[in-house]
Parts: structure tokens; C-alpha cells; sequence
């Protein structure tokens, strides 16, 4: 079942057809939300704001693509959350409850998890070394994997200019990581 | 060598979103340009690296309103007959009648929550008279209020220690009540405004504990949100960062300035509570003011209060005369220390006029 059809059958109240959007979704929404902004915490709190505000919206929400909007409204809450966040600084160190639900696969033995999650760390340090702009774009591409029409909707952006800013973003995150000793001797030695 | 570099077309190539012709330049120029190549294969592994980041889980249920979807709720004389059962029963026949009569009326919720906390059946929403006598984060309450993250709610639900004999509710928070339960011994919950009647827009000073009698001089200050009936109020949230990061958002913390244990004598420490950590029936105790709506926050008053438990919330602007506003303060169980305490909750209500 796709969303609209979903969407449709929560806007004449049915529950569960809306718990099934979420379903769908928080997943997503709450990796972008982390990716964002490092902590977890903060990450849950926008989907479910993000969640709750769709919830009170159905009835406007015609002719929307449902995930677009979804995302949208979890970027800006992100935004919101960053302005706001004067208590301390997103630090990937602090991502300790997000990494606890990314452990890498064990199977390749002890040291290479280590491995992995030292570069996992490096390059959500990478992430949220970007600016805000970038970070937004980045991510909604290469960790959410959007289209750039996609991310032109969620933003607001015209085509073009969601291409420019992904390619600097990208250009500045692949500058950050080549100084990352830890991806780069990792692959050297692959 | 090309003329120029293509690091700006590293992206696109990466999408395979080259033109015919940026692509034909792309090919000619890395075949070219061995600094070029090697930032292109750098910047390709770079990419792969995040895209191959695990995806995370939402560590927590998403709580949603219990009323069917229905945008611009908040009109409680919409709002109530959907109300869950939990709500209503929860309303004390006074203020149920008196919501009910008044068509439009806005509710403001002051919400305290904590540590997880079962589905609140013993809950109390009782007033009673004002009882003088609890031990803790009186007037002269010393000690830190770490600020602790709770939900949507800046100011958090935290727990203070207060010094021996300071006791009562600050003077001038005439409109209080307060709230015990046999199975919380010794143990009161407060909450109390300056007044009754306030202006649209105005502030209103929150004072609001969760007190001891007994020998630990503690208290758990609530987090508080202003609601209005129609959305969610409160989910619950974690309640907090490390005992290290609150000490330092305190700096004249004395010592212990998250530990608390009100019914015993050691002084245990409480761990901060992640809002991952509640299960989902703890989780269910917030459900039944899924159908509040957030009007406001409270902010934490300047250093001028001290570490009282005190807490400004701003009436909006918006709000019209008449309104009715309903004050919850709400402890979950198992909070503070540990041990199966009761669910807790105090009532008060304000208008605006």
C-alpha cells in the first residue's frame, strides 16, 4: 500500500493506518535526525515532533508526497533544535546511545569492529564538522538517499542550486575525511 | 593536463548525473590529471564511507494522539467526548463539569514526569489544604538544579538537594496545592502560583516539588510545559545528561547535586534516565495527555531564584479571556531514587481574565 492511500485512510480517522506510516518512516526520519544533530535524544524528539505535527495536519495534507513532506518537517525541526541548543555543542563523542544501535557486524572479529567504528566516528565527526546547509544536504543524499528532486521538494530549492550546494558539501565532507587517517590507512591496508 | 580541474563535477559524476558533455570533459581531464584522478577515487571512497553507515533505529515508540486525526483540535468542547478514559477519569468532577460548560476553553498543563513510571492508576489529583510541613528545597533550598532535558520541555525534571530545616512553599505562592499518597510516605508534591487570575500574555511563576519529610532534604523539580487540549503534551523524554555535564551546568553545585534518595538515608545517586531506557508500558503513562496540546514552555528563572524550584510559563498572548488553564504536575513512578512508588500528580488550575 503506498502512502497517499495510507495517508488517505488516517485523514478518515483510521489509526492504525497512520501507525503504519510511522512505521514506515521513523526509521529514516531518525537516522537523518541523528545525522544531523549527533545525539539520539534530540534525534527521537524530532520524529516525534515530526510525527505529531503530520498527525495534526492530515487534513492538509493533500497532493503532498508524504515522505517529502515527512522530511521536511524533520529538517526543520533539526534547524530548530540546533538554534536552540545552547547546552553544548552536537559532538559525535557524545553519540554514545546511537552507537550502542549501530554496532557493526561482529563477525569479522574483534579489531576489525573496532576499525569500523573508529571510522564510523570519523565520519560522523566529518558530518557534523559541515555547516548546516551542507550537513542537510549530504545527508539527505548520501545517508537517506534521496533524489535531488527529492531534496529540492524538502528544501524548497531549485534543482540547481540543491546540485551546487550537494557538490560543495560533498567536496568539503570528502576534504575533512582525507585528512581522516582512519578511513584512508584503513583502506591503504584493504 | 586539462585546462581546469573538474572537482566540481566530482558530485555528479559520483550520481551519474553528468551531461554528455560534462561527462566527455570529466573522462578527458581525470585521464589527464592524476591530481584530479586521485581526488576523484578519494572522493568516491569518502562517499561510499557514509553511505555505508548503518541506519539507526528509532530507539523509542512514537506517541500519538489517542483522538482520532482531526487537524485544529484544542477546542476542549471538540476535544473532550475523544478524550481517553485515562483523562477523564483523571479530571476531578469539578473541573470535568466546569471545562465541559465552557465552549472554546483552553487547558494548560504543567507537566512533571520522570523516571519512567507505570501506567499512573494511583495516581492523586486531589487538592488538599495547604500542609506547611515538607523538608526539602524550601525557601532557602541550597544545592544544584541540573538542568536535565526532559520531552519537549527545557526545563527538566531534575532533583535538588535542599539544606536540613528549610521547609514550605516560598512566601507568596498563595494558590497551591498539595498532594501525598500512603504509598509515598513522607513525600508531597506542590504546586503553587502567585495567584489565580492572570492577563494574557503575562507570566506566571511556577513553583513545583516533589518533597521529603524525611532526613535526605531532596526534591525532584519538574519539567513544565503549558498544553492545551488537542495534541500531545508531553512525550516522555530522557531526563538527562550525565551527572558530570549536570554538574557542570551548575557550577555551584554542592555536592550532590544529582543524587537523591528521599526515603532512605544513603545517598544514592540517581541515574540519569534516558528516555530510550522507558519501556513501553512506562512510556504508556504519557499517552493520556497525548490529547493536550503544547501552548508554552516553562523557563527556568534567572539566578535571582536561586536554585528554588521555580519556573516562569508564559501565558501566550493569544489565549482569550475567560480561558480556563489547568496546571498538571505529574511524577511517574518509581521516581526519585527507586523502589515501585506510585505514579503522582497534583492539579491546579488558573484563568486568564
Amino acid at each position: 500500500m503506498d502512502d497517499e492511500l495510507l495517508l488517505e485512510q488516517a485523514r478518515q480517522g483510521d489509526s492504525a493506518a497512520f501507525t503504519s506510516l510511522v512505521e514506515r518512516h521513523q526509521d529514516d526520519l531518525y537516522t537523518m535526525a541523528l545525522r544531523l544533530l549527533g545525539t539520539p535524544a534530540d534525534a527521537a524528539d524530532v520524529v516525534q515532533e515530526t510525527f505529531l505535527r503530520a498527525y495534526m495536519n492530515l487534513p492538509k495534507l493533500r497532493g503532498v508526497s508524504v515522505r517529502g513532506w515527512l522530511f521536511r518537517v524533520a529538517v526543520n525541526a533539526c534547524r530548530d533544535v540546533q538554534r536552540r541548543s545552547v547546552r553544548k555543542p552536537a559532538s559525535p563523542l557524545e553519540d554514545r546511545d546511537g552507537k550502542v544501535l549501530e554496532l557493526p557486524s561482529q563477525d569479522a572479529g574483534p579489531e576489525a569492529a573496532a576499525e569500523a567504528r573508529e571510522r564510523a566516528a570519523a565520519i560522523r565527526a566529518a558530518l557534523l564538522a559541515l555547516p548546516v546547509d551542507y550537513r542537510v544536504a549530504v545527508v539527505l543524499r548520501d545517508v537517506n538517499d534521496l533524489s535531488y528532486e527529492e531534496i529540492a521538494e524538502v528544501l524548497h530549492l531549485p534543482l540547481g542550486t540543491v546540485k551546487s550546494r550537494l557538490s560543495r558539501a560533498r567536496l568539503q565532507l570528502a576534504g575533512h575525511l582525507r585528512r581522516s587517517t582512519v578511513l584512508f590507512a584503513a583502506e591503504g591496508q584493504g | 593536463m586539462g585546462a581546469r580541474h573538474v572537482d566540481e563535477l566530482f558530485s555528479a559524476a559520483y550520481d551519474d548525473a553528468l551531461d554528455a558533455a560534462e561527462r566527455r570533459r570529466y573522462d578527458q581531464h581525470l585521464g589527464d590529471c592524476e591530481q584530479c584522478a586521485t581526488a576523484a577515487a578519494e572522493f568516491r571512497v569518502a562517499m561510499a564511507a557514509v553511505r555505508a553507515l548503518p541506519a539507526a533505529q528509532m530507539p523509542v515508540r512514537v506517541v500519538l494522539p489517542a483522538t482520532p486525526p482531526v487537524a485544529e483540535r484544542g477546542r476542549l468542547g471538540r476535544g473532550l467526548a475523544g478524550m481517553p478514559a485515562l483523562v477523564r477519569s483523571r479530571m476531578t468532577p469539578a473541573v470535568g463539569a466546569s471545562l465541559m460548560g465552557l465552549a472554546g476553553v483552553a487547558a494548560v498543563v504543567l507537566v512533571v514526569h520522570g523516571h519512567g513510571g507505570g501506567p499512573s492508576a494511583n495516581a492523586t489529583s486531589a487538592a488538599s489544604a495547604p500542609n506547611a510541613q515538607f523538608g526539602a528545597a524550601g525557601g532557602a533550598a541550597a544545592g544544584a538544579l541540573p538542568a536535565v532535558h526532559v520531552g519537549t520541555c527545557p526545563l527538566p525534571l531534575a532533583v535538588t538537594t535542599a539544606k536540613p530545616g528549610t521547609s514550605g512553599t516560598p512566601p507568596g505562592f498563595a494558590n497551591r496545592v498539595s498532594v501525598a499518597t500512603p504509598q509515598r510516605p513522607g513525600q508531597e508534591l506542590v504546586l503553587a502560583t502567585t495567584g489565580n487570575h492572570y492577563a494574557p500574555g503575562s507570566q506566571v511563576l511556577v513553583y513545583a516539588a516533589l518533597t521529603t519529610s524525611s532526613g535526605s532534604h531532596a526534591a525532584v523539580v519538574p519539567c513544565v510545559s503549558m498544553h492545551t487540549l488537542g495534541a500531545v503534551a508531553v512525550v516522555p523524554g530522557r531526563l538527562g545528561d550525565s551527572p558530570a555535564a549536570a554538574g557542570a551546568a551548575a557550577p555551584g553545585a554542592t555536592g550532590g547535586g544529582v543524587s537523591a534518595d528521599m526515603g532512605g538515608g544513603s545517598a544514592s545517586s540517581v541515574s540519569p534516565v534516558t528516555r530510550e531506557a522507558l519501556t513501553p508500558q512506562q512510556a504508556a503513562a504519557f499517552a493520556p495527555y497525548a490529547v493536550l496540546q503544547p501552548l508554552a514552555v516553562a523557563q527556568p528563572t534567572s539566578s535571582a531564584s536561586g536554585s528554588l524550584p521555580v519556573q516562569v510559563i508564559q501565558i501566550p498572548a493569544g489565549v482569550a479571556r475567560g480561558t480556563v488553564l489547568r496546571l498538571i504536575a505529574l511524577v511517574p513512578s518509581g521516581l526519585p531514587g527507586s523502589g515501585d512508588s506510585p505514579a503522582i500528580e497534583a492539579v491546579l488550575t488558573i484563568d486568564v481574565s
